[in-house]
């Protein structure tokens, strides 16, 4: 029996999927066209004159009826074309290309750390209800949630950068050593953004299980404590951890723009963010179409391999 | 003057010392003729600071990475105004004749000599024989014709300056004639600017667009690659005409907006210079060994008014304005004891200067000249543009308004996308910003013509500020060859600036550069020039 | 009442007390500057030193509080109300209201919370107006999501039936019955989302695009002593500390709460 994860199951996972791009889509098109009045109004500025409005206007296609105008904009999008950018005067895909696996190499590094410090911190609280640790470790995400990335990213690189000197403070190096170098400090500021959140879901689902009849099951078959926490525990904990993580994916994601910021990687969020400043709409457009589809293809992903793990089978073995 | 101030500490550094050990081990000619080298590179230190900069032996190779602070924007020369591209573009294209390590002469580049007919009209070139560019071909009076000539679109950023150029025709593969439409003293100047650089003719068969996204020239360098808002690679030119030169590689510009990480890949060895560093650190970057470079520059800041809004077409608002300000802290306090509040339009590093004086900081004097002027309470709101993430414009907007209150004038400040200034600024839509000018040829005639000129093609900075005794003693200094002459026209233009206010002057700021103990030979010369085929990475 | 919830009143009592008190507590107004003393240490004049135009960082802090704090609370009102409405309708008469809204919230979702954030205050314009516009438009759907759970649970519940079956009108049961029983977890979560508020317009601030200078916010001081951080650290990092012990404040009453009804 392969849990949940039936045919049925995923068309509709499917189906819903493509809704939501749909959505997606009809929510970056109309980013242009949220301020009351003329879109191209909005992108030359308040001041832009009636003479430069109206040419930006022709020059779009802004004059014809929206529902044509979204019919070209995924028109273009299916063909691959995610505009040009006016700083860069290169296809937006292309920078996109080059940033993206910036940006999930530095997530991916996140993620190691991130579970490096949750799982031991979420073991130490579980299996000590009550006592002075778990207290600890529950602060933990109080104290967490409240930090500013782009602080936790200052204070790592004054201590690290600024004053150990260990670690590059900045920029994404030029070889593949350097780059895993300069992921480091970013790595780090993702992993203490997702710590807390790990960490209160992961101890939660432990005592969960902890107290569950297969541990003393298992623990009367006289295996190891340890062996107990790791093997049986632990594994059944990690798919719902993973999915509060995925839920939450969209937060943590987002966080990655002003990481990326701090650190001077180049990244996506780096990319918005100057699209930002030098108000080039394409970029803007299309780095908020591609976080989006990152987070509904990450979900889609967790959903798939939660429904093919259902913890049911898993505890059952 | 002491040009060329790549200083070390005079506590005798480890540098220092591990140069003057690489001295001792190479023959005495060798040394000295090193030296002469050096001290040609522009890199003696007026005090005791020769240690780390002329020991030791040229080194070749090595890849010199220098951290700047905003990425190069444009090549095109008719379009680009940014100092990045400017200076990044110096390395890969050179000019018949070059800017001087004062700041106030010029030396024969591409061209060798030139001579002047008796109407003043005629300026005969010869030209250097033997340059290539970095495709490897020749350079001759036809690539030179052509380069001039695109430069005189019409519809070119610089075309003040090439103004009065009438034809540019050739007269023989290594002579070049130039005419001008009239007696013209600043055109040797002129033809330094980096518009007027040597290209292939023809743009080497692309087009303007093609050619400018990756330009080629004669100079020391070549582009290799370029990854616009990021970096962009410099390789060495095999080409180039100095024998031996370049020593380097190659050299990778990193764009790294934020001064602090700017320093922390100085110290983390990502980094050989540093450009624009916080002034605020300089004094702990020189005692932890590293080189300071603080070269005098032409650069002078300067909060401009725009006459579109009312108030500023009275001079006495102007005046009183500039007046409220207090120059001497605004200078210290934005450019951590760095900064020296002006005492003319003029910049001291220029041909010409005259102190005539500027009553800044005098706010009982403000308020008398408001008090004639026909905003005598003052009682307006003007708009101040900034841009995002810029820590002088930040700064001095903050400041402007603090000091503008005594005066019941109100300052709103508007932070734009730092893309958005100069568009706004263009178009005339600010009431105030604050901007500043660093000198591209020897010449003041580029300043006064941008600045002060209301005729001269920029509106006055895009101020809309029209002064005709200034456009007429511009156009009598730009005609006339006499120095002493020349002297006491641009002293009266000073003098009539300062009372006009047409901006409010701020003050002079050093070019301010960190290198680490391994650059020999770097320097940077007051209009912002740095001469890379000198430099080389030691040990 | 727990002694979480104790701890995270009167910690947050505590820091509220101090910006409103601004005035008392600083003998600096926030916006003097002294040119000839920037980036100074601390000193008795000036408890946390100055910052680049030689202002008074304490009283600064203080005055910045007051806008974070103040935007803040504020910013979670309209998503507060919107998306609680929304989740009662959901959950209460499923069907197409559930099915439309739902979906909505799905593409919502979709986009990273600071991403779409940072887009739409693109969109409209740098300031506290477009903070507001963004926030809401992003934040509504977690109540949304919240509430209808509830309200799918408490439909089976006797007190509702009942109504329901004593005829009395939706509105009434939505507004005097269920709305009293479900909101007390939207009110926990606004807590935490009142930290999450306070981060987005501290985060905006430190990008250039919140509160514009020279009024005194935390982000917009971070950003400002970002360039100072290896000779000055504390104008980028104090604001930082204030930042996280209001969060905490804030986490330990929602915690409370929660722990206090049971949930």
């Amino acid at each position: 029996m392969a849990g949940r994860l039936t045919a049925r199951y995923v068309a509709g996972r499917l189906a819903q999927l493509a809704f939501v791009v749909l959505g997606v889509t009809v929510a970056t098109f109309g980013l242009l066209h949220l301020v009351p009045g003329n879109p191209a109004r909005t992108l030359l500025g308040v001041h832009a004159t009636a003479g430069e409005v109206a040419y930006l206007s022709r020059e779009w296609g802004l004059t014809r009826p929206l529902p044509v105008q979204y019919a070209g904009y995924v028109g273009r999008l299916l063909h691959g074309n995610l505009g040009t950018s006016v700083y860069y005067q290169a296809p937006v895909a292309g920078l996109i290309g080059h940033a993206l696996p910036v940006t999930l190499a530095m997530l991916a590094v996140g993620a190691v750390f991130g579970t490096a410090f949750s799982v031991p911190l979420a073991l130490l609280a579980a299996t000590r209800p009550g006592r002075p640790a778990d207290h600890l470790v529950r602060a933990v995400p109080m104290a967490g949630l409240g930090m500013p990335p782009f602080w936790i990213g200052f204070i790592l690189l004054l201590v690290f950068a600024l004053t150990l000197r260990v670690l590059p403070a900045g920029g994404y190096g030029s070889t593949p050593a350097a780059h895993l170098e300069s992921l480091i400090l970013p790595g780090l500021t993702v992993a203490a953004v997702t710590t807390p959140v790990l960490v209160r879901s992961l101890r939660l689902a432990l005592l969960e299980v902890l107290g569950g009849d297969f541990v003393t099951a298992a623990t009367a078959r006289g295996l190891t404590r340890a062996r107990v926490l790791l093997r049986h525990a632990l594994r059944n904990t990690m798919v719902p951890a993973v999915s509060v993580l995925a839920v939450n994916l969209g937060y943590l994601l987002g966080g990655t723009v002003v990481i990326e910021n701090v650190f001077g990687l180049p990244g996506i969020g780096r990319l918005l963010l100057t699209g930002i400043l030098n108000r080039d709409f394409d970029i803007v457009q299309s780095v908020t179409l591609v976080y989006a589809l990152l987070v509904v293809l990450i979900n889609l992903g967790a959903d798939l391999a939660y429904a093919a793990l259902d913890p049911r089978v898993v505890l059952g073995r | 003057m002491a040009w060329g101030t790549l200083t070390v500490p005079p506590s005798g550094t480890q540098t220092a010392r591990v140069a003057e050990k690489s001295i001792s081990r190479i023959p005495g000619a060798v040394v000295a003729a090193l030296l002469v080298t050096a001290l040609a590179a522009g890199c003696g230190g007026a005090s005791g600071g020769e240690g780390a900069t002329a020991g030791g032996a040229p080194v070749r190779g090595g890849n010199l990475v220098i951290d700047i602070a905003t990425p190069q924007q444009d090549f095109d020369v008719n379009t680009t105004s940014d100092n990045e591209s400017i200076w990044t573009y110096d390395q890969v294209a050179q000019t018949l004749y070059s800017n001087g390590p004062d700041g106030r002469s010029l030396l024969p580049e591409l061209a060798t000599g030139y001579t002047l007919s008796a109407s003043r009209l005629r300026w005969t070139f010869q030209l250097r024989h033997g340059v290539r560019f970095s495709t490897g071909a020749p350079m001759t009076s036809r690539d030179v014709v052509f380069s001039i000539r695109q430069a005189l679109d019409p519809a070119s950023t610089w075309k003040f300056i090439d103004a009065p150029i009438r034809s540019v025709a050739a007269a023989g593969p290594y002579t070049v004639v130039i005419t001008t439409k009239s007696p013209w003293a600043p055109l040797l100047a002129d033809l330094a600017l980096f518009a007027n650089a040597i290209v292939p003719a023809g743009f080497g068969g692309k087009t303007r667009v093609q050619f400018f996204a990756r330009p080629v020239g004669t100079g020391p360098f070549e582009i290799a690659s370029w990854t616009r808002g990021q970096s962009l690679k410099l390789v060495r030119n095999p080409y180039y005409w100095q024998p031996g030169k370049p020593y380097l590689s190659s050299v990778t510009y990193n764009a790294v907006s934020d001064a602090s990480t700017r320093v922390v890949q100085l110290e983390g060895g990502q980094a050989q210079i540093i450009e624009s560093a916080p002034f605020a650190q300089l004094d702990s970057l020189r005692s932890s060994g590293y080189q300071l470079g603080l070269f005098p520059s032409t650069r002078v800041d300067y909060v401009t008014m725009n006459e579109l809004f009312k108030p500023f077409r009275d001079p006495r608002v102007r005046l009183a304005i500039s007046e409220a300000l207090d120059t001497r802290a605004i200078m210290q306090a934005v450019f951590f004891g760095h900064g020296q509040a002006a005492n003319s339009p003029f910049m001291p590093t220029v041909s010409y200067y005259s102190p005539v004086g500027l009553h800044t900081g005098n706010l009982a004097r403000a308020r008398t000249e408001l008090a004639g002027s026909s905003y005598p309470r003052g009682g307006f709101t003007v708009d101040f543009i900034t841009g995002s993430g810029d820590p002088v414009q930040t700064a001095v907007a903050q400041i402007v308004q603090s000091e503008l209150a005594p005066l019941n004038i109100a300052v709103k400040i508007r932070q734009l996308d730092p893309s958005q200034v100069t568009a706004q600024e263009q178009s005339f839509r600010f009431g105030m910003r604050e901007t500043y000018w660093t000198m591209d040829i020897i010449d003041p005639d580029e300043y006064v013509s941008f600045v002060l000129d209301g005729t001269g093609g920029a509106y006055a900075n895009w101020t809309h500020f029209d002064d005709h005794a200034i456009d007429s003693l511009t156009g009598q200094a730009e005609t006339t060859f006499s120095a002493a002459t020349r002297q006491s026209l641009y002293t009266q233009i000073q003098r009539l600036a300062a009372a006009d206010a047409p901006v409010a002057w701020l003050g002079y700021s050093p070019y301010d550069y960190v290198a680490s103990g391994a650059v020999r030979g770097f320097d940077v010369y007051p209009e912002g020039n740095a001469h890379l085929e000198d430099v080389w990475l030691g040990g | 009442m727990t002694r979480t919830l104790a701890a995270g009143l009167a910690l947050l009592a505590v820091i509220a007390g101090m910006v409103a008190c601004a005035p008392l507590l600083a003998a600096h107004n926030p916006g003097q500057q002294d040119l000839l003393h920037v980036l100074a240490g601390p000193s008795a004049a000036h408890p946390l030193g100055t910052d680049d135009l030689g202002r008074d960082i304490w009283a600064r802090l203080l005055y910045a509080g007051r806008a974070d704090l103040a935007i803040g609370f504020a910013a979670v009102a309209a998503p507060f109300v919107i998306g609680s409405a929304l989740g009662l309708l959901a959950g209460y008469f499923g069907g197409w209201p559930d099915a439309a809204i739902m979906r909505v919230l799905d593409i919502v979702v979709a986009f990273p919370f600071y991403v779409l954030v940072i887009a739409v205050v693109f969109a409209l314009g740098a300031g506290v107006g477009s903070i507001f516009i963004a926030i809401t438009a992003v934040g509504w759907v977690s109540y949304t999501r919240i509430v209808r759970g509830e309200v799918l649970v408490a439909k089976r519940l006797g007190y509702v039936q009942a109504a329901r079956a004593a005829g009395l009108p939706a509105w009434r049961i939505l507004l005097r019955h269920l709305a009293p029983n479900v909101l007390s977890q939207a009110v926990v979560y606004a807590m935490s989302d009142i930290v999450l508020t306070i981060l987005a317009v501290v985060t905006l601030g430190y990008l250039g695009l919140g509160v514009q200078p020279p009024a005194p916010e935390w982000g917009a001081m971070m950003q400002a002593g970002e360039p100072y951080l290896s000779i000055h650290p504390a104008l980028a990092t104090a604001p930082g500390v204030a930042v996280v012990v209001t969060g905490l404040a804030l986490s330990m009453i929602g915690d409370g709460l929660a722990a206090g009804l049971g949930i």
